[in-house]
């Protein structure tokens, strides 16, 4: 699951470094990761996962690290 | 609102008259207020927001918005300054964390009433203030940094100086921390100042700005989460409110036009009377908003929640564009009603200033860029539009 995650970042995420080098645990923010950027991401993990995400799980928070997008769409996946 | 609500209405009101007294003044020679900062720090408002686990007196943002009007009601330079310096000392209180030397220094804000200034423009960032090319260099305990800012408001007169920059030399340019620069440890070199439309009581300059300082002056908090959850809130909301007063004694100066005519002549009104309704409306408009703003970000708050809910983030941009729209339209009805009594500048009902001031409203950070973002961020919502 993280290395599809690392796709939508490479995709969608427009970071300046490859997700690839970054560990699931990394500060995506730090790593150049803007508001706008993440609502792509949303939307672009929603489609690669079948998902949706409730607009309580529309924070800072989800999209802080590769670790934490993970948690929230395993949630979400097993919620379903 | 706060204890002692009557005795403090007192002091924000004798505050606002020194304001008032030389508001034409700061503005025809864009000179910073200093008068008015003198009052408001002899009535210790200053450090209002400062909360009383750090020694201040725990005001709300309710009683920092309603400064923000007050004083934008007498003179508009001396309420972004206030609403500025309250934007510094909610993210100081965001971000200090356990630090002692940050809570002795929140300690000091409200015993000494330090008026606060920030450093986040940068030479070569353009108006994204997530972004820094500056970084810290650390040596054991000491950190130094020196940053080409492309504008301070007040920076000669502020008493410490919160600063942005990246981590250090490694980190990417979102990466930032804010450090709190104190004066004592900066060296502010004058590289050009501004001659503005209007708010010239800020007195902006760019600056070069050299600090030493020690690592415990670094707030523990990354600045994109204070940025986030702390400064924009605070910044769309004591603005807005600032707009709002500016707004109000133009509308007031326009009703007093008309009751002025009125008595003059016998009873009619001229043609630009039925805009005051517009006006007034405007107004109303803009305080509910506020309002309703404040009690968001106040319940946000309470929940402990920390990161803001894009939700909200929604709404306190979609503040900022809507209040700094109808200032503007405020402002032009009540020009319309004095006519060239509100254009000619030394009359009672004069209005070259209030319109001057509020041309600042939909610039700064331009409403369109805002606008941009906001459109993103509401597409990923799902909940219906309206509440219950």
């Amino acid at each position: 699951m993280e290395d599809k995650i690392r796709d939508v970042l490479a995709q969608c995420g427009r970071l300046p470094t490859s997700p690839s080098t970054l560990a699931a645990h990394d500060n995506l923010y730090d790593a150049g990761l803007t508001s706008l950027a993440t609502v792509n991401v949303m939307l672009a993990l929603e489609e690669a996962f079948d998902v949706e995400f409730p607009d309580t799980l529309l924070t800072r928070r989800s999209f802080e690290s590769i670790a934490a997008l993970s948690d929230v769409v395993s949630t979400l996946r097993a919620g379903r | 609102m706060s204890p002692h609500a009557g005795e403090l209405r007192e002091r924000i009101r004798s505050a606002a008259s020194a304001a008032a007294l030389h508001a034409e003044d700061v503005d025809r020679e864009a000179r910073f207020p200093r008068e008015s900062i003198q009052a408001l720090k002899g009535h210790n408002l200053l450090g209002i927001m400062v909360p009383q686990r750090h020694g201040g007196p725990g005001g709300a943002l309710a009683d920092a918005a309603l400064l923000c009007r007050t004083l934008g009601q007498s003179c508009g330079s001396t309420g972004l300054i206030y609403a500025m310096h309250q934007i510094q000392v909610a993210s100081l209180v965001a971000g200090a964390g356990e630090n002692a030397w940050q809570r002795d220094f929140l300690c000091k804000v409200a015993q000494d009433q330090l008026l606060l200034g920030s450093v986040t423009s940068e030479v070569g960032i353009g108006g994204n203030i997530r972004s820094s090319i500056c970084a810290g260099e650390y040596e054991g305990d000491a950190v130094t940094l020196v940053k080409h800012s492309s504008a301070i408001s007040y920076g000669a007169h502020a008493d410490a100086l919160l600063v942005t920059a990246r981590r250090d030399a490694e980190a990417p340019s979102s990466d930032q921390i804010l450090l709190v620069a104190e004066r004592s440890g900066t060296v502010l070199t004058e590289t050009s100042r501004w001659d503005t439309l209007g708010m010239r009581g800020t007195d902006s300059r760019a600056f070069e700005v050299r600090v030493s300082a020690r690592r415990s002056q670094i707030l523990d908090v990354p600045f994109g989460d204070i940025a986030q959850q702390s400064m924009l809130p605070t910044s769309h909301i004591l603005w807005g409110s600032v707009w709002l007063g500016i707004a109000t004694d133009a509308v007031e100066r326009a009703r007093a036009f008309l009751r002025h005519q009125a008595k003059n002549e016998s009873g009619s009104l001229p043609p630009g009377a039925l805009r005051l309704e517009s006006a007034i409306s405007v107004l109303s408009t803009m305080r509910a908003r506020l309002d309703t703003a404040l009690a968001d970000y106040a319940a946000h708050q309470n929940s402990g929640a920390g990161a803001l809910p894009m939700k909200l983030s929604a709404e306190l941009n979609g503040l900022k564009i809507a209040l700094s729209e109808m200032a503007v339209k405020a402002v032009q009805e009540a020009m319309l009603i004095c006519g060239i009594s509100g254009y000619r500048n030394g009359t009672p009902y004069s209005l070259g200033r209030h319109f001057r001031d509020l041309q600042s409203a939909p610039l700064m950070v331009n409403n369109d860029r805002i606008a941009l973002n906001t459109a993103t961020l509401l597409v990923a919502q799902r909940a219906p539009l309206m509440k219950d």
